[in-house]
């Protein structure tokens, strides 16, 4: 047997070895004067040319060998070298033919390479310390006009629907540019307006200290972003000018001019349009104002009549909106900042609103009507803030803010209802407040690690003249009260508010003392504030904690936190005591409201670092708001749900519990976050308990364009997905489930609601050619009053999708489509088409766009259970056209 | 080179190169010169960490038998201070700076380099990988580039080279394809190459190297070990003298592009 074995394995391997056929390639190249060619190329390719089977390169002597396994077939012989022709040639090999020779000639060439700068096509993202840069042009196309598109398309950052950006979940304080902080809070006037393909890099820098006499004593955990030009857009005049006018006397236009020079910064946007689009509401201060004294709630809000004028943003009909601001940032000297920011904001705005309103109180008492109302009005706002900051010395330096805000609100509302008993409502008032606001900073750096600040605010406010004629005659659940009012009040009210302070900071051996000390003039009152901390900026301790003792006249209050790292767990403890008194005077009603109390909240928290990149955290925390009724849903479509805070006149005690879970992944492409919060309050009468499972989801995608491989993530979905190159985003904006249950003690009223909502968005580039930009919502609400055993349950599904095609070269068609249904009552869905024709290097651009604007309808569903719904409905509007012109330079 | 000091601080310190002035002398004729974007990042933790990346113009310079190719460098030490976990992270990187003259003729590359603390000149035999070629193509800079792996002193590289320029160099030790290397990396993108410029320019490289103190490779290892090893006990040593509480704990590791 072993015998035949070997004779077999003698006769098979020769057989083997002999089909593989090794043959050998040899050969010579030379030059036309038959000179060898040393370091030439010679490629064996298969005959289609796909495949590079064997090389070599040729000696000093010009001789090359192949010695290659190469079954019979055609294949091309290619020779080349620097400066000479290249030679093709083919080349037979047969079973019976082991060598082959050649001697190939080669001319010489007087062809150059062609030269190139490849310009580097890295992922885009460098992270240095605390600062994470973006390179824009990594990330722009040509459809990315505003610096607010471009932030969107960026891994990690998500840019909510009013302006405001968000980074690993925190918010972004400022964005400077080249370092000088020229629009305070209000960001989103850069964001929106500045031109996207200005922007060189965009970093962004975490634990930012804004004063840098703070740093290395104050610890911050505040994100902020910088943005840096591009060099052909410094030390210039340059801009983009779009005008737009349509049919039926629609404009829209949008100019923004900035000169960003080193010495001397200014930005000026002037929008006007009338087609429904707010770029910016007044709604927020420019400048953090937040004082030590006071919870500073801007004081004009807190007389409560007076709001803001408030634009609604969206397609309702009848909107102006004329938006100016100017803005300039100056270096007038290396120890000198003057920074002026004006802002103003006016329009108009007149709706018709058809409501249905259904009530439904118990099974035999239900009714229905109809309201029809119009609504105008016209605000206006005007804001400025004169900043100075001057550099003393370089331990010293004063900053001083001049603050003035005057606002303007009119409005005119008529109503008249379907149902006999209820009257027709007219509204009318004009509100005029206006308040000037300056704050003086010094702060000196002392020696040993630690810093003084003294700080004077001075206050005045005019709440302003107002002027209602109110008439109306409402009814009551026990029959109908015919009330009728005229109120005609003409009030003048001024405050006048001064407080000053003084903060002391030091840090030493990683702790942190802070002392403050102050006057407060409006209630006369002195406060002080000591402050005791470990954290000292750079130097890491297994423990942190944290003890702060205020007081003041009416208040006091006494924190204590804890803080201890041990190996991976972080455990948290911290302990919250508040005694205050509260006074409060209206002046219209000439009431006043006394509160006296005490709080006591105590949280304790655990977190698990699992491993690098991924943790765990349990809490339970006795002073929550219950974040579930924060509405992320615009907030026509589900207005305020009822607050669950009884009327305070009366003691009580309530006891807020909520507990928390969470899991967290966070890596460079993606983050992931799933939490869960039960929520219970307690009072005397009553108790709501709720849960909320909130989970969150960021995932970026960098696939290169350049087909090279820039991650392995990138490679795998390439490999799925040949055809398509694209970046994609997905973030998830907002999702919860919440379960809501309310028992009133009294009444033995069970109340019970639950909401499901989402709201994702997806972004992607297809390598410049086509991007889209998909917003989805969905929100369900349901509702449980025990005495009338009836469900009510409203949903809610939105959405939104931009495509943008490059067509031709030139042309740009954008479609917007956004979409809204409600349960089955209503589907409001409105387009817009955009075709923009850009020709290649001319910096004009060309646009039709066709729009449709609405007609609101509005129903409202009120149950006596904390649910009320309000549903719009559109009447679409025929398109209407606008034709516009763009210049940038 | 690592030192994890307990758990508050880490001192990384990336191989050590002087700085060498690199002359370019004009002359006459017409020098191709080919630009590499040189990414170099030996503690590199994931392809998306860029933290402390050695991001520098590198050239070739191609003559017809003798070729060059350095990294030209900025000098200095960058200190990055990093307290968002509240740790301190020390970052202390000298740039790299590789010179070295490929001799096409006698089949040899001497090379420039800092030991620890001294120049060596070393002689290192030329364009020596085991290049296997795979069918992938990508374009660089409208070049068709095929691409080659190879197993090189400790590294698993992928490169890409163009047929369409029949020179068989590349940056740094690599080369020896049927064409010219416009893009190098590892598995780990800790030493990247990548393709940025070529260009014909009127200079030719000067390397003003003594032949008379080369040695060989094998025996320059020989000496970086020995020297590494002194780096290692003085380093070692003077964490302990910083150690506040005695309890310090010194984890210094060496790691250079040739793993050795």
């Amino acid at each position: 047997m072993k015998l035949i074995s070997c004779i077999l394995l003698v006769i098979i391997v020769p057989a083997f070895c002999y089909s593989q056929n090794t043959s050998s390639i040899e050969g010579i190249v030379m030059d036309s004067l038959s000179r060898p060619i040393s370091g030439a190329s010679v490629i064996v390719y298969t005959s289609d040319k796909k495949k590079i089977v064997a090389f070599a390169i040729t000696d000093a002597a010009g001789a090359y060998s192949i010695n290659a396994a190469l079954p019979n077939s055609e294949y091309l012989l290619e020779v080349s070298a620097i400066n000479f022709e290249k030679q093709t040639i083919s080349l037979f090999i047969k079973k019976e033919q082991k060598n082959y020779q050649n001697r190939i000639v080669l001319q010489t060439s007087l062809k150059l390479l062609k030269e190139v700068v490849v310009t580097a096509k890295s992922s885009g993202i460098k992270q240095k310390g605390d600062t994470t840069e973006y390179t824009a042009a990594r990330f722009r196309d040509a459809n990315t006009k505003t610096l607010e598109e471009l932030l969107k398309k960026l891994p990690g950052i998500t840019v909510n629907e009013d302006g405001t950006i968000m980074i690993k979940g925190k918010q972004v304080e400022k964005v400077l540019v080249e370092g000088d902080d020229m629009f305070d809070r209000k960001y989103d006037l850069l964001t929106k307006n500045f031109t996207a393909t200005a922007i060189d890099k965009i970093q962004a820098i975490d634990n930012y200290v804004e004063n840098a006499l703070h740093k290395g004593i104050e610890s911050s955990d505040k994100i902020i972003l910088n943005v840096t030009l591009d060099a052909a857009f410094k030390n210039k005049l340059s801009g983009n000018l779009d005008v737009g006018i349509g049919n039926r006397g629609f404009y829209d236009t949008k100019n923004t001019i900035f000169s960003i020079a080193r010495k001397a910064k200014f930005i000026v946007i002037a929008n006007h349009n009338n087609i429904g689009r707010v770029e910016n509401n007044a709604d927020e201060y420019l400048f953090d104002r937040s004082g030590f004294l006071k919870d500073n709630t801007p004081l004009l809000y807190q007389a409560g009549e007076a709001n803001l004028p408030q634009f609604k943003t969206n397609r309702f009909s009848n909107i102006k909106s004329n938006l100016n601001v100017i803005t300039g940032f100056f270096h007038l000297s290396p120890n000198i900042k003057v920074k002026s920011l004006l802002y103003g904001l006016y329009g108009r705005q007149q709706t018709s609103t058809t409501e249905y309103e259904q009530y439904n109180f118990s099974n035999n008492l239900n009714w229905e009507s109809l309201l029809q109302s119009d609504y105008a009005q016209k605000p206006l706002s005007v804001m400025g803030n004169l900043e100075t900051n001057i550099k003393l010395k370089d331990s010293a330096a004063i900053k001083h803010n001049l603050y003035y805000n005057y606002q303007r609100q009119k409005y005119q509302n008529t109503a008249l209802s379907s149902l006999s008993f209820i009257d027709s409502l007219k509204e009318e008032a004009i509100n005029k407040p206006k308040e000037v606001f300056s704050r003086f900073l010094y702060t000196k750096r002392l020696p040993s690690a630690s810093v003084l600040d003294v700080n004077y605010d001075f206050y005045i406010a005019n709440i302003g003249q107002e002027a209602i004629v109110f008439s109306d005659r409402y009814f009551s659940l026990f029959g109908v009260d015919n009330s009728y009012r005229q109120l005609l009040n003409e009030a003048t009210k001024k405050q006048l508010y001064q407080q000053a302070s003084a903060t002391y900071l030091k840090g030493w051996h990683g702790h942190k003392l802070s002392a403050k000390i102050g006057y407060e003039s409006q209630q006369f009152q002195i406060a002080s504030d000591l402050q005791l901390q470990n954290k000292f900026a750079s130097i890491q301790s297994p423990y942190d904690y944290r003890l702060s003792i205020k007081t003041r006249l009416n208040d006091y209050s006494f924190q204590l936190s804890d803080a201890v790292d041990w190996k991976r767990l972080k455990f948290k403890f911290s302990m919250n005591v508040r005694k205050s008194f509260f006074r409060q005077e209206n002046y219209k009603t000439d009431t006043s409201f006394k509160r006296t109390s005490l709080f006591v909240q105590p949280s304790i928290s655990v977190a698990y670092r699992i491993t690098k990149r991924q943790s765990i955290n349990f809490s339970y925390n006795n002073s929550a708001d219950n974040p579930a009724y924060t509405n992320l849903l615009p907030d026509f479509y589900l207005r305020s749900i009822s607050s669950f805070e009884r009327g305070t006149n009366q003691f009580q005690r309530i006891y807020k519990h909520s507990f928390f879970a969470g899991y967290f992944y966070s890596n460079f492409l993606k983050q992931v976050e799933l939490s869960a919060s039960f929520f219970r309050t307690t009072t005397n009468k009553n108790y709501v308990s709720s849960v909320l499972l909130s989970p969150s989801l960021s995932f970026n995608t960098l696939l290169p364009f350049d087909g090279g491989e820039t991650n392995n993530i990138n490679a795998a979905i390439s490999k799925l997905f040949p055809v398509i190159k694209a970046n994609i985003k997905l973030d998830m904006l907002h999702s919860q489930i919440t379960y809501y249950n309310a028992v009133n003690g009294k009444n033995n009223l069970l109340n019970k609601m639950n909401t499901y909502s989402a709201k994702f968005r997806v972004y992607s580039i297809f390598d410049g050619v086509f991007n889209y930009d998909v917003q989805f919502g969905y929100q369900q609400v349901r509702s449980r009053a025990a005495t009338s055993n009836a469900m009510n349950s409203a949903s809610l599904f939105t959405g939104a999708s931009i495509f943008k095609f490059q067509l031709a070269k030139p042309w740009f068609l954008l479609l917007k489509s956004e979409w809204y249904k409600y349960q089955q009552q209503s589907l409001a869905v409105f387009c817009d088409a955009k075709l923009t024709f850009n020709p290649g290097n001319s910096r004009f651009g060309y646009g039709l766009s066709l729009q449709n604007m609405l007609n609101v309808k509005s129903y409202t569903i009120r149950t006596v259970t904390p649910l009320q719904v309000n549903v719009v409905t559109y009447r679409v509007i025929p398109f209407y056209g606008i034709f516009n012109v763009s210049y940038s330079f | 080179m690592e030192f994890i000091f307990r758990n508050s601080v880490f001192l990384l310190l990336i191989i050590a190169f002087s700085i060498v002035t690199y002359q370019l002398q004009a002359q006459s004729s017409d020098k191709l010169i080919i630009g590499y974007q040189a990414k170099i990042n030996l503690t590199r933790k994931s392809i998306a960490d860029t933290s402390s990346d050695i991001n520098e113009q590198a050239f070739l310079i191609i003559n017809p038998e003798k070729s060059v190719f350095f990294i030209n460098t900025r000098s200095g030490i960058e200190e990055n201070s990093d307290n968002a976990n509240g740790k301190e992270k020390l970052t202390i990187s000298m740039d790299s700076l590789f010179k070295m003259q490929k001799n096409l003729q006698k089949n040899e590359i001497i090379c420039e380099e800092n030991g620890i603390g001294q120049m060596y000149w070393y002689r290192d035999s030329l364009h020596n990988q085991l290049w296997s070629i795979t069918d992938s193509t990508k374009q660089i800079g409208g070049y068709t580039c095929r691409s080659a792996t190879s197993f090189f002193r400790g590294r698993h590289y992928t490169c890409w080279f163009t047929p369409e320029i029949p020179l068989n160099n590349g940056p740094w030790k690599f080369g020896g394809l049927p064409g010219l290397i416009l893009e190098v990396y590892d598995d780990e993108r800790k030493v990247q190459f990548l393709f940025q410029s070529l260009k014909y320019a009127n200079t030719i490289a000067n390397t003003n190297m003594p032949m008379n103190k080369v040695i060989d490779y094998e025996l320059y290892v020989a000496k970086f070990k020995t020297g590494a090893a002194k780096l290692i006990a003085f380093m070692k040593a003077k964490a302990m003298e910083n150690a506040q509480d005695g309890k310090m704990k010194a984890d210094i590791k060496i790691e250079t592009i040739e793993l050795r």
